[in-house]
């Protein structure tokens, strides 16, 4: 049931409404670019020739360069 | 196993893709429960009225604006010291989570303080400080984006968040610094007599829990995307050059 927000009720309802867009907004285009990225990736490493490993991220301590991906 | 260890993208993907499932149901529960506890089931404030409900939205965010700044700092501190790719990409990651906290913290203090001071806005220290530290997520996002070359962005955006730091910190304790303006004092502090009475504290911490979630969700996801465009970049480069 709706509280009784007396006199402020525009105040308080736009500060929500605000906060919940923004963050809503937010997570709706970080879950966008993270699944366009990860199409990305798994596109360039579909047509990479077998057996070639190695990331552009991977140091020195990395496992195995034939190992685990970054997808 | 060192800290280090997850300096390395692989064993950071494998982490963090344990991690995040429950970081996302945390923020769930928490943003959940919080907000919902606050806004239909605490009471009006004998001055404030209905407006105190805005707390559940803009203490969290703003302290999340401030603390993702100092995330940033400390990711950019690794990147400089040891040169760990992921520290930058972190950093990187974290500025859009920041620049949003920061504004919903201005957006949530200028509603708040309409009905309670009479203005949307009044240069006191504390708010001022925090626009300027507006200007440095913008600055910050825009460098990242102006510079071609990965690396060098790195080390130019690392710069501007240890100057940008001493808004941040500023932004904390501007109250303290100088006693003046019209933003009150700290709404938490271990110091208890300070603190809000406690039929808004509880629901005010368990938001502020949901909003440390969010923040934590959202740049474990928003890193795990640049890991995997940086990848994707070597990769054609390795392409062509093939």
């Amino acid at each position: 049931m709706m509280p009784d927000l007396g006199p402020y009720a525009t105040e308080v309802l736009s500060a929500y409404a605000v906060t919940l867009g923004a963050l809503g907004a937010l997570v709706g285009v970080s879950v966008w670019q993270s699944r366009r990225a990860r199409a990305r990736l798994g596109e360039v490493e579909e047509r990479r020739p077998r057996g070639q490993g190695g990331g552009g991220l991977r140091r020195g301590s990395a496992p195995s360069a034939t190992g685990g991906d970054a997808r | 196993m060192s800290l280090w260890t997850f300096a390395n993208p692989v064993r950071f993907m494998a982490l963090t893709g344990r991690v995040l499932p429950v970081a996302w149901a945390l923020a769930a529960l928490g943003l959940g429960v919080g907000l919902a506890w606050g806004f239909f089931a605490t009471p009006d404030d004998f001055r404030q009225g209905s407006t105190v409900k805005i707390i559940y939205l803009h203490v969290p965010s703003a302290l999340m604006a401030i603390n993702g700044w100092l995330m940033m700092l400390v990711a950019s501190l690794v990147w400089i010291v040891r040169r760990h790719h992921v520290s930058a990409l972190a950093a990187k990651a974290a500025a859009p989570v920041g620049l949003t906290m920061t504004l919903v913290a201005l957006a949530t203090g200028a509603i708040w303080g309409q009905p309670m001071w009479g203005t949307w806005w009044v240069w006191d220290p504390r708010l001022t400080s925090f626009l300027i530290l507006c200007f440095f997520y913008l600055g910050y996002i825009a460098l990242w984006q102006a510079v071609e070359d990965p690396e060098t962005a790195a080390d130019l955006t690392s710069l501007l968040c240890l100057v940008g730091s001493v808004f941040a910190v500023l932004s904390r304790y501007a109250v303290l610094f100088w006693n003046q303006g019209l933003h009150q004092g700290a709404s938490l502090s271990l110091d208890a007599e300070e603190n809000v009475a406690d039929v808004f504290y509880v629901p005010l911490l368990v938001c502020i829990g949901g909003f440390v979630a969010l923040f934590v969700a959202l740049v474990l996801l928003r890193t795990r995307t640049e890991i995997r465009l940086r990848r994707t970049q070597a990769l054609v480069l390795r392409e062509r050059m093939a």
